[in-house]
């Protein structure tokens, strides 16, 4: 067992908090301290989620000022339309630390947003929206269930025939088993498809009772445009280990397949939830934090037989560098990954690739730096495979940043 | 060393003492509504005067959040093992980020029997430099506990508490959690 001394902890500590709050501008977005800026401008935003469109045009969507703000940038960031913002939510947004609205295009322009708000009890309810003339205006909210106790992590992707589809963690079942007197870990991962382009919803369905309650999900497209879910389930015994499940069959889930065996059997919210990419020859490329009793940190692995097995997993960052986040993409050619790295003052961004679909990577690089706190990296192509850092920063603002020199 | 050992909760003994002090606890709680202490800012100059304050005594600081399910489940237990220890040092950190409704997490404490115990919660909602500073390998999961012994020298574990073993440490009959 380690040993600090509570002295020396207290001194960095006093060092590090009585540095002056950041202030200054990024590609003119003032950006005051993070406590005086309460508007909903994209510069006030603590995460802020981005896609881009089938024409190239960059869409990014945040939470700032209690109202979720939809915009979009056509010179890759540089400038942003004037945002449309969502009506106000009669409960506060969900500002977990695993939690944001996020955004995705179609490839006919349609564009679906989704948020979650908690309410008085800490329940969250999660939403969708679409707009159907190019982002200019958005429907009003529907909740993605009709009843539920509690949504959170939802997540949508848009398929290439133009259908929705949409998964979340969801408390139903574990409410319901409470009631029952019955014991129930966790909660369940749920999805629901819209039942064509452009349309409503169809009524949720529980993929997989208890999963871990308190991360993000990641879904990503198979060869066959199937979406494959990427989660952190519950094992046998407690133990809160990643899994995967693709929807094939006509759309249904498919078999579980745990992605590691890291043996986390902990109670506790590790608030670090997973990523999923696939490449081409529908190679599986997985990030996660593991905080387990036979792995702890930060790590990557790849599965070439539609995640039925993954490689051995390869630790990523170094210690003492409170590595996390890790986030991967894959393009035609080349797979991304970054991570954050800290060093007590300074964030940078580490960037690694791979140009052998992930069997070997090269070293580490510092893709970008922060002086202050930043949102987690994540990484966004183009339909050309042009790789983007998507990357919120309280000192630099928001920045769009290209992962190889722009032809 | 795995610091996520002994996260594994154990089941507590229901016994008609524990359920006593449990009854007690709760009208604390019900006092505390009226005594509870106002969550302090965590920043560099009260962490480190509260903690020179106690230097040479034993200190358990709790991190927990009203975005954790499983802190919100145990924190009840949290007020009883308070209440059977009433000259222990307990302090709660909230580490809920961005936003947090400081009302709200003194309803929690103060329904949970911890109102009247020292609290603290993230000045700015930001947290990554402080939870560096806490122990650069705290990776933010919640509930994670800190026991700070007699001498200085910390252990730490995440997840939901073994209070038999919190008992046990405080008696001096282990010198770590694990």
């Amino acid at each position: 067992m380690r040993k600090y001394l509570l002295a020396g902890a207290s001194a960095a500590l006093l060092a590090l908090i009585t540095a002056p709050p950041a202030a200054q501008a990024h590609n003119g977005h003032h950006h005051g301290p993070a406590t005086a800026c309460k508007t909903t401008e994209l510069a006030c935003a603590s995460v802020v989620s981005t896609t881009f469109g089938s024409d190239g045009k960059l869409w990014l969507v945040w939470a700032a000022g209690g109202r979720i703000s939809v915009a979009s940038s056509t010179d890759l960031g540089q400038h942003i339309s004037t945002p449309v913002m969502l009506p106000k939510t009669e409960s506060g947004l969900d500002d977990g630390p695993d939690a944001r609205a996020k955004i995705a295009v179609g490839s006919a322009g349609e564009v679906i947003v989704t948020f979650a708000t908690r309410d008085e009890k800490y329940n969250g309810h999660a939403f969708i929206t679409r707009s159907n003339d190019g982002g200019k205006t958005f429907a009003t909210p529907e909740p993605i269930t009709s009843n539920s106790p509690s949504q959170r992590f939802e997540t949508a992707v848009i398929t290439p025939d133009g259908r929705a589809f949409v998964a979340w963690i969801d408390k139903r079942n574990m409410a319901a088993a409470k009631k029952a007197g019955i014991p129930y870990e966790g909660a369940a991962l749920a999805y629901a498809w819209s039942d064509k382009t452009g349309g409503k919803l169809e009524t949720a369905t529980i993929a997989r009772d208890n999963t871990c309650e308190c991360c993000r999900i990641s879904v990503a497209f198979d060869a066959a445009s199937e979406p494959v879910v990427m989660f952190r389930n519950i094992f046998d015994g407690g133990i809160r280990d990643h899994a995967v499940i693709a929807f094939s069959n006509a759309g249904k889930p498919g078999e579980l397949h745990r992605v590691s065996d890291d043996d986390a059997k902990i109670d506790a919210c590790p608030h670090q939830g997973p990523t999923l990419a696939i490449g081409p020859q529908d190679v599986y490329h997985a990030t996660w934090f593991a905080l387990g009793r036979k792995l702890k940190g930060n790590y990557y692995a790849r599965s070439e037989d539609n995640g039925k097995t993954f490689s051995t997993p390869v630790h990523l960052g170094r210690t003492g560098t409170q590595t996390s986040r890790p986030y991967v993409l894959a393009t035609a050619n080349k797979v991304y990954l970054v991570y954050k790295s800290f060093d007590g003052e300074k964030t940078d961004i580490e960037l690694m690739t791979s140009a052998d679909a992930g069997k070997t990577w090269d070293a580490p690089r510092v893709a970008a730096s922060t002086g202050d706190e930043s949102d987690h990296p994540l990484l966004v192509a183009d339909k050309t495979g042009n790789a983007y850092l998507s990357w919120m920063t309280v000192k630099d603002g928001y920045r769009l940043i290209p992962l190889e020199p722009q032809s | 060393m795995n610091v996520f050992q002994g996260a594994t909760p154990t089941p507590r003994r229901r016994n008609t003492a524990v359920a006593l002090l449990a009854a007690a606890a709760s009208l604390l709680s019900i006092t505390a509504v009226w005594a509870a202490e106002p969550l302090r800012n965590l920043d560099a100059a009260t962490w480190k005067a509260f903690a020179e304050s106690r230097q040479g005594r034993p200190m358990i600081v709790h991190f927990w959040g009203l975005t954790c399910g499983n802190c919100m489940v145990e924190l009840k237990d949290w007020g009883r093992f308070a209440a059977e220890h009433p000259g222990t040092e307990i302090v709660l950190v909230n580490w809920d980020r961005r936003n947090a409704d400081r009302k709200r997490m003194g309803t929690a404490l103060t329904e949970s029997g911890l109102g009247h115990l020292p609290s603290f919660a993230l000045a700015d909602g930001y947290e990554e430099k402080l939870r560096f500073a806490v122990d650069h390998d705290w990776q933010g999961e919640l509930p994670y506990t800190r026991l700070v012994a007699g001498d200085g020298s910390v252990t730490t574990f995440s997840g939901t508490a073994d209070f038999t073993k919190l008992t046990q440490w405080l008696d001096g009959t282990i010198k770590h959690y694990d």
